[in-house]
């Protein structure tokens, strides 16, 4: 459904707010059939819906409010002037393009989101599932979901009778492999992951093809997810379009050029000349191909640039750049600035390569550098599967449960890729503890060891005389809960069997 | 399935063990070869005829 949007002043729309509905004269040719305007004081956010009820060629009548005194072409019937939560520009398609700008009117779309309310859980299982889910509880066993549905398969090829029994082993395996209360989980997470990351290999990956691309794996990665480092060593993104665009290649080489940060310096030589004051932008044709950028990208760039003016000579490519205040101070600071200026692309991706995914022949993009929020605001990204290595840039842009999930799906590929295999229970623990406090926490003095809520335990594990003093110049109080501070006062330690009350039972059963 | 875990059962058969040791009187008729206060213990608790049960905290305190 086409809407228009426009500029206005706040005075216009006060006006009208006061005096709706009523007709109000633009000076931009619309079309009839627009039922919806929206309204910006910026040119950034929008902050007011106006529903119209007809759009009429203008007419000098006194009734009419004015947006401006000359130029009026069209009336709109304004019924309703609403203030609205503001919408960036950017929410606006224009023939399915994203508006980075515009001139006063525009004639747009607002793309719809549409709410769908989810099912619940066990009404999205098939009946199968259900049917043996059923059948479990009637045999007073419990199985998991995921279990049952394994199940299915061999549902038809085995009679009922061995069903049964099936379900009856497959249930008592998983009774049995349940951890009983007060059982030392995180001593034994900590053995099972140590164990093989002593068998892992310091080795980096690499991409085949002429343009390689390095990922740290191995034995480096793992100590990198597990210390919460704020950039990863070698931060990449895995980013995949959406599935109307995947098997094309000319959109996935435009995505490419968009995502690849390509600076001025990437693409061509600055030479500086003093006695004129002048900067020479000379445009390597090589460098630029390659990059996938043209002429006009450069001028279009160089034109957002301030205080400078821009001389384009045309007998050959070269640029020419001359800072509007004559000094050596600026001219060094704009040489500097113009180094930097970016022409296209996400800041933070030096690079970006497309493959074809041998199974689906759909493109999948890899990049070198990672900005996961800037990359999912590309319209042609399915921010569903668009991944990225950087476990804290994940907690940033998606939340604290994407990270748990980042970090657990990290390790577990971390260790698989080396043939290693971890329960994934371990790995689960480990990511649950970095992430249950709202941030991700580094494992160690940083993060969770050193801020564990005993004094004793603090003390136990580094800078023992610092932690004790700390205390003691606080007057901390230490309630031995923990295991650490109860092995040091010497007293049972509250896990395993230390951890059961006995009670006297007069008569037995 | 045992209404204890593993380090309920290991603490009951524990404590009845060090009580046959210092001369509590058996509760059940145990085969005469059985001379181990553990294996006592052990037994009994098969039967569940140890005088002693589990106190759970139902939340942190």
């Amino acid at each position: 459904m086409p809407s228009i949007i426009f500029k206005d002043t706040k005075k216009n729309i006060q006006t009208l707010t006061k005096k709706a509905p009523v007709k109000y004269a633009v000076e931009a040719d619309i079309k009839p059939g627009i039922t919806e305007a929206y309204v910006t004081f910026d040119k950034k956010v929008f902050t007011y819906r106006l529903r119209i009820s007809a759009v009429d060629e203008y007419k000098e009548d006194t009734s009419v409010i004015l947006k401006k005194q000359t130029g009026l072409k069209t009336t709109l019937s304004v019924e309703v002037v609403e203030p609205m939560d503001p919408i960036p520009l950017s929410q606006f398609r224009k023939g399915k393009k994203k508006l980075t700008e515009f001139s006063d009117f525009e004639e747009v779309e607002l793309p719809r989101i549409e709410v769908v309310e989810k099912t619940n859980y066990m009404d999205s299982l098939s009946s199968e599932v259900k049917e043996i889910l059923e059948l479990a509880k009637k045999k007073n066993v419990e199985i998991s979901v995921s279990m049952a549905e394994e199940l299915t398969s061999y549902k038809k090829s085995l009679k009922p009778k061995q069903f049964d029994e099936l379900l009856m082993r497959v249930a008592k395996d998983l009774e049995s492999k349940r951890i009983d209360p007060f059982e030392a989980v995180g001593i034994i997470a900590a053995q099972s992951i140590g164990e093989p990351g002593t068998q892992m290999t310091m080795r980096t990956f690499h991409f085949a093809g002429v343009r390689e691309m390095n990922v740290t794996l191995g034995l480096p990665r793992l100590i990198e997810i597990v210390d919460a480092r704020r950039i990863p060593s070698t931060p990449s993104m895995t980013v995949y379009l959406k599935p109307e665009f995947e098997k094309s290649e000319d959109i996935v080489m435009n995505v490419v050029k968009e995502l690849e940060n390509t600076t001025v310096i990437d693409v061509a030589d600055i030479v500086t000349d003093i006695t004129q004051m002048l900067l020479t932008i000379r445009p390597d044709e090589a460098k630029m191909s390659e990059r996938l950028v043209n002429h006009s990208d450069l001028l279009d760039a160089l034109a957002k640039m301030k205080g400078i003016t821009v001389i384009s000579d045309a007998s050959n490519n070269d640029i020419v750049v001359k800072p509007q205040q004559e000094s050596f101070k600026r001219l060094y600071q704009v040489q500097e600035q113009l180094k930097l200026l970016t022409i296209k692309g996400v800041p933070g991706i030096k690079r970006a390569i497309a493959r074809v995914d041998q199974v689906t022949k759909s493109w999948i993009l890899y990049t070198q550098g990672s900005n996961l929020k800037e990359v999912l605001e590309i319209d042609e990204v399915d921010a569903n599967r668009t991944y990225t290595n950087d476990i804290i840039e994940i907690a940033q842009v998606l939340g604290i449960e994407a990270a748990r999930n980042a970090i657990y799906n990290e390790s577990l590929r971390t260790l698989s890729e080396q043939g290693l295999e971890v329960d994934q229970r371990h790995l689960m623990l480990v990511a649950d503890m970095m992430t249950f406090g709202g941030s991700v926490r580094a494992v160690g003095r940083q993060g969770i060891s050193g801020r564990k809520s005993s004094v004793l335990a603090r003390a136990a594990f580094e800078i023992t005389t610092k932690h004790l003093l700390r205390a003691g110049l606080l007057g901390e109080v230490d309630p031995l809960t923990g295991v650490a501070e109860n092995i040091i006062v010497g007293q049972p330690i509250t896990l395993g069997t230390g951890a059961v009350n006995l009670v006297y039972r007069a008569f037995s059963k | 399935m045992s209404p204890y875990t593993k380090f309920e059962k290991a603490r009951i058969i524990g404590a009845r063990a060090l009580q046959v040791s210092m001369g509590a009187p058996v509760i059940i008729d145990v085969p005469p070869t059985v001379m181990d206060p553990v294996d006592i213990a052990m037994l009994e608790f098969d039967n569940d005829v140890i005088p002693i049960t589990i106190k759970r905290d139902t939340k942190e305190n």
